[in-house]
Formats: structure tokens, C-alpha cells, sequence
């Protein structure tokens, strides 16, 4: 303990080792303080599909039934906005949490024919269809999941993120082509024209939007 | 050039700098550290989630791009926190090794160290995106620390090109 670069370095060192003990134990405590029964079952439109989010069963994809339905793509997949099929192809929201169930979201890609799941975009999340039937994508974002949108590791999770902005409210809308997956109009959207996303966007056809 | 600032030892300016660098690091680990027992401190502002906006603004801007690249590539805090201290330690132990070497090579990590100091400095200066994300204060608050080391850095280098040259004055005299 004689020299000052054993001091600061060693002072780490202790750091690094008691919260290593700690994290242990505390985030063994949030993973069991985390369940509350839940069995949602939603069909997917124009498929005999359908979005299980339970901690009874594994969640996923599923075709078939609630009884007897089998499990095809394993993944936390959100039935709250919806799916869209089209062409054999599904674009979903799929929910990822990080280590302390910080929620975030993005939209994935599943082929219906041999169920191959691909990410379509990261931080982003599909609101559903417009008027005219292309599918709108909410992206530039992050899901603060209950947590304000000041919190520092939302900031420094977007900092490096070439499509994440943390310096202002709202987030990139996009019409997206569901036949061929290609965005067709994106539009910047403050946050007062999201808290009416479904009268501004979902309700009119992407020319209504455009003009 | 020494400086005595109650360690046992009397840091030069550069592994003064050094260790400045690293507290911002175990500044910003606090919050990291505290979270998984208190959840609630990503709810609003308080002293450690300052703490961590802070250490990471303090911390070159490439170190803060690092750890924010790995926490979005493992969606994992507890990794975020442990490569934060991992980098902090790598770094502590990289640059006592190399400014206790020889003299020669002592100065040119002096130096090397310097010219990083003064390219995060200008990048700092560029309004990018990484620039914009904490608030201003703390971003005023890291490019001081920032040019507080340089400061350090330079001082040092002056001093032990002095000494270096009243060393060969005396050998030939």
C-alpha cells in the first residue's frame, strides 16, 4: 500500500469486487420479485397464427388454438398494437428487456414459411396500418417503460444510436411498404402529434399524411 | 512538475490526470452500482444519477461512446457497470506502467496523451450528436475536467523536458 498507483487502481479493484457480490444477490431479487400471472392469446390478421404472452406458457409465436397451439417462434412479441401479415410475411413488435427489465422495443420479420425471424428495425415500434393499408412505424425512440425520458442510462443507451435522439420529444414516422418492406414517407413527429397518432396518422392515407 | 495533493506519493501532472480520469469512471459506477437494489433512482433526478451524468461526460468522449455502444450490443446494465471499472482499472495500470517506463518513452506517452486530450477537447467543441445528450452543465463541467488534465499533461511535459535538458547540461559540464 506504499505507492499511490496501488492505491487508486487497488481502490477500484475493491469496486469491482463488492458490487460483483452485490449485483448477485440484488438481481437475482428482481428476477423473483418480477411474476404476476398473465395468458394473453391474440390471433394475427389473415393467419392461423396467433401472439401468446404468458408466464404459464413460453411466450411466442403460435399456430393453432389456445389449447393445443404450438409454439413456432419463441419470443416476447406485443399484441398490444397489433401485427401485420402480408405476402408471407409478418411484421411484429418484439420487446426485449435489458438486465434490470428496462423494456425496449423493435419490429421483427417473420417469414411464414419456415418461420424465420429477422430484425426489420431496432427502437422502433409498429403503431399498425393507415388508410391505405402501408404500415406505420413509430422509430427514433426509446420505450422508457414507467421511467422518464431524463433518465441517464436512456441517454447514454441512445448516444451512440444512429437513429435514437434523446435531444427532443417525439419520434420518426414511417409508412412502410408491407409487399416489399421499403419505407415510402417518414415524417418527424413532436411529441403533440403523437399523443393523437392514431386521428393524425393511422386514420388517414399516407397522400392525406404527405399533403 | 509534482504536486502534492495528500498522497502518499506526489503525483506528476500527467498521473495526476490519469487518476482524475479514472474518478470520473467510479463517480459514474456509483449509480450503476446502487440501481439493481433501488430502481427508483431512474425516476427522477437525484445526487447519483447526477453522479453518473457527470463521470460520463468527464470521461473522454470515445470511452463514453464505448460504453454506450456495449450496453446497447448486451441490453445488460450490470456489464455497462463492470466494463466502466474494467476500462477505468485497464486504463489506471496502461498508463502507470507506461509513465514509470523509460524516460523516453515516458514522454512520448506524455505526449500521446496530450494530443488525445486535445483532440476529445475539439470534439467536444463539434456539435454532434454525443455532445448534445446529457445536459449542458455537465457537459461544461467534463470539457473543464478534460482541459484541466491537458493542463496537467503539458505542465508535465515541460517539466521533464527541463529536466531532462538541465540533466545533459550537467553531463557535459
Amino acid at each position: 500500500m506504499k505507492g499511490e498507483k496501488f492505491t487508486f487502481n487497488s481502490l477500484i479493484l475493491v469496486v469491482i469486487l463488492i458490487t460483483g457480490i452485490f449485483f448477485f444477490f440484488s438481481v437475482k431479487v428482481v428476477e423473483v420479485a418480477e411474476h404476476t400471472a398473465e395468458f394473453e392469446f391474440i390471433p394475427i390478421e389473415g393467419t392461423d397464427l396467433s401472439v401468446c404472452y404468458s408466464n404459464l406458457r413460453t411466450n411466442g409465436i403460435y399456430s393453432g388454438d389456445r389449447v393445443t397451439g404450438e409454439l413456432v417462434v419463441p419470443g416476447d412479441f406485443g399484441h398490444d398494437w397489433g401485427a401485420a401479415a402480408e405476402d408471407g410475411v409478418i411484421y411484429i413488435n418484439e420487446y426485449t428487456r435489458t438486465s434490470l427489465n428496462l423494456m425496449k422495443c423493435r419490429i421483427a420479420k417473420v417469414e411464414i414459411d419456415g418461420f424465420r425471424k429477422s430484425v426489420y428495425m431496432d427502437d422502433a415500434m409498429l403503431r399498425g396500418r393507415c388508410a391505405s393499408g402501408e404500415l406505420v412505424l413509430l422509430s427514433g425512440f426509446l420505450m422508457p417503460s414507467g421511467y422518464p425520458k431524463t433518465n441517464p442510462l436512456l441517454m447514454l443507451y441512445g448516444m451512440s444510436s444512429p437513429t435514437v435522439r434523446t435531444d427532443e420529444d417525439g419520434g420518426l414516422v414511417s409508412f412502410v411498404d408491407p409487399k416489399t418492406g421499403s419505407v415510402l414517407y417518414s415524417v418527424w413527429a413532436d411529441s403533440n402529434l403523437i399523443d393523437r397518432f392514431d386521428e393524425v396518422f393511422l386514420s388517414r392515407t399516407l397522400e392525406e399524411v404527405k399533403g | 512538475m509534482k504536486f502534492g495533493l495528500g498522497f502518499r506519493k506526489r503525483l506528476t501532472g500527467a498521473e495526476l490526470a490519469v487518476r482524475i480520469i479514472q474518478g470520473a469512471a467510479i463517480l459514474a459506477s456509483l449509480f450503476t452500482a446502487v440501481l439493481p437494489g433501488y430502481l427508483g433512482l431512474m425516476k427522477g433526478g437525484n445526487i447519483l444519477s447526477a453522479a453518473f451524468e457527470l463521470g460520463v461526460s468527464a470521461l473522454p468522449r470515445v470511452w463514453a461512446l464505448a460504453l454506450s455502444w456495449a450496453y446497447r450490443l448486451t441490453s445488460s446494465e450490470i456489464v455497462l457497470h463492470f466494463a466502466l471499472l474494467v476500462l477505468a482499472l485497464a486504463f489506471g495500470l496502461a498508463m502507470g506502467a507506461l509513465l514509470k517506463a523509460k524516460p523516453k518513452t515516458a514522454l512520448v506517452t506524455r505526449a500521446v496523451f496530450a494530443a488525445l486530450l486535445a483532440g476529445d477537447i475539439v470534439v467536444r467543441i463539434i456539435p454532434l450528436k454525443v455532445n448534445s445528450v446529457f445536459p449542458r452543465a455537465f457537459s461544461v463541467i467534463g470539457a473543464a475536467v478534460c482541459v484541466c488534465c491537458l493542463v496537467l499533461t503539458l505542465l508535465d511535459i515541460i517539466a521533464s523536458r527541463r529536466g531532462a535538458q538541465s540533466g545533459s547540461e550537467d553531463s557535459a559540464a
